[in-house]
């Protein structure tokens, strides 16, 4: 199956009718960046096409919460980009609420509202990083780093 | 249901255009078109000149031919056919990651497999109603005999039997699709079946039957030991759905045979009537005959697919 027809069999899967598919699926495959490589078979896409495919997928279904389970994991760093920014736009425009899990600090402080910390299994802390960062290191520094609070949490968790 | 008419539609699409579906098509198109044609070259020559016995058309079905009749070929191939569409059915999706994906849409989890066993039966269905006509219309025009209605009745309940039949195998390889991960055991898993239930099932019976009620010098010659041993010899062979299809084909689709054993006791002037006498059987007889049999090769195809949904409705789909 090329991308064109994943899409369309999901679309049919999820009950949307093909006269509304259709056009979407164009839209999808157009914000993801896939629409050069739509007619290949999916079987020989990369990773990073894939994930973009899967992309594709949420702007298809426009649900109103998606989980994204390391997204960029082993991407390179152009896609890594394109699917960050996709996620952002996803989320100011379409009002989706995005739910990612991710060991790249750096870049979820980048592109997150709120953040929560899990360690061993519970979740140890949720608010902005504004917020964190008060409560554990006692700054009031928008230049804080993600990486210092969740070292901070993780020498307390771990005590 | 939801899902299910999407998924049945994408495994038919998929089916349809892989070269594996086209390569057994064409193989088993083949060989029946020359089967057919050998069989209806020879009944041509035989019955040029005498009076049309009953039953013409169906003994395109049944006459050996050089080779073989078509009802040995479907019989012995077709689990072949069942075999290769279904082997890999679910554990390349596993393989290939996309069964989690499959799962995670929104869709009851017995829809994938409904629909991969539906789609199969359907593909199954299409290529043997196919493959029945084109090999009738062959046969039309080279004997030139007209099937009469009871033939017809008896081609279309040997097409049932025969799509059920294919079925049943294509639900064991559904089956060990699931139960094993790696496509070649599976493959080979299936394969092994259909050589223990082709070939050394006789054996098996055989040995058994020798066992249980051995042939030795004194009890030869009595007919009773004889009878018993064969008997055994059945019972045990009827475990294999070849035996139980070969069985019921045979009967339905030829009316002169009036049972399914090989082996009859007979006086002599019994012998003799019943030479004088051949007569063909009503259809519904021939059913009567074999009806345990029929019962027998459709329970067993659903108890298979059963086993498979219940062992796949049951066990973790994850994404690795």
């Amino acid at each position: 199956m090329d991308a064109i027809e994943n899409l369309l069999f999901i679309a049919r899967l999820n009950n949307i009718p093909d006269s509304v598919s259709t056009p979407k699926i164009e839209e999808a495959l157009e914000s993801v960046g896939i629409k050069d490589e739509a007619e290949k078979k999916v079987g020989a896409y990369s990773r990073g096409m894939r994930q973009r495919l899967g992309m594709a997928e949420i702007h298809l279904k426009e649900p109103r919460i998606a989980f994204l389970d390391e997204p960029t994991l082993g991407l390179d760093p152009e896609g890594t980009i394109r699917i960050i920014d996709y996620i952002q736009s996803l989320s100011r425009d379409k009002n989706i609420t995005i739910l990612l899990s991710s060991h790249d600090l750096k870049q979820v402080q980048k592109i997150s509202d709120r953040i929560g910390i899990m360690i061993n299994g519970r979740m140890i802390a949720v608010g902005p990083i504004e917020e964190l960062a008060k409560e554990k290191l006692g700054v009031d520094d928008k230049e804080i780093s993600l990486d210092d609070v969740y070292m901070k949490f993780f020498q307390e968790g771990s005590l | 249901m939801t899902g299910i008419g999407t998924i049945v539609k994408k495994e038919l699409a998929d089916h349809f255009s892989s070269y594996r579906f086209i390569i057994l098509f064409a193989l088993i198109a083949m060989v029946s078109l020359i089967t057919t044609y050998m069989v209806g070259i020879g009944l041509r020559e035989e019955l040029g000149g005498i009076v049309k016995p009953k039953f013409v058309f169906l003994m395109l079905f049944t006459s050996t031919g050089p080779l073989f009749s078509l009802v040995q070929f479907v019989g012995f191939f077709g689990p072949l056919i069942g075999l290769i569409l279904g082997f890999d059915a679910i554990n390349r999706e596993r393989s290939s990651g996309t069964l989690s994906k499959l799962a995670s849409q929104p869709i009851y989890r017995d829809s994938i497999i409904n629909g991969k066993f539906l789609s199969g039966v359907v593909t199954i269905a299409i290529m043997l109603i196919s493959i029945l006509l084109v090999v009738s219309g062959l046969g039309l025009t080279l004997i030139g005999v007209v099937p009469g209605v009871e033939e017809v009745w008896r081609i279309f309940i040997y097409l049932i039997i025969s799509i059920f039949y294919i079925s049943f195998w294509l639900g064991i390889s559904i089956l060990f699709s699931i139960l094993f991960r790696g496509i070649a055991t599976s493959a080979l898993a299936t394969l092994a079946m259909w050589i223990f239930f082709s070939f050394f099932i006789s054996m098996v019976a055989s040995v058994i039957a020798s066992s249980l009620i051995p042939l030795d010098r004194t009890t030869r010659e009595d007919p009773e030991m004889v009878m018993r041993h064969m008997r055994v010899q059945r019972i045990i062979s009827l475990i294999s759905p070849m035996q139980l299809y070969n069985d019921s084909a045979a009967i339905i689709i030829n009316p002169m045979r009036k049972t399914t054993r090989s082996f009859v006791l007979m006086g002599p002037l019994e012998e003799h009537l019943s030479e004088r006498f051949r007569r063909p059987l009503a259809l519904s007889q021939s059913i009567y005959i074999v009806i345990p049999h029929i019962i027998s090769l459709i329970a067993i195809t659903f108890i298979c697919f059963g086993v498979s949904y219940a062992v796949f409705m049951r066990q973790e789909i994850r994404s690795t």
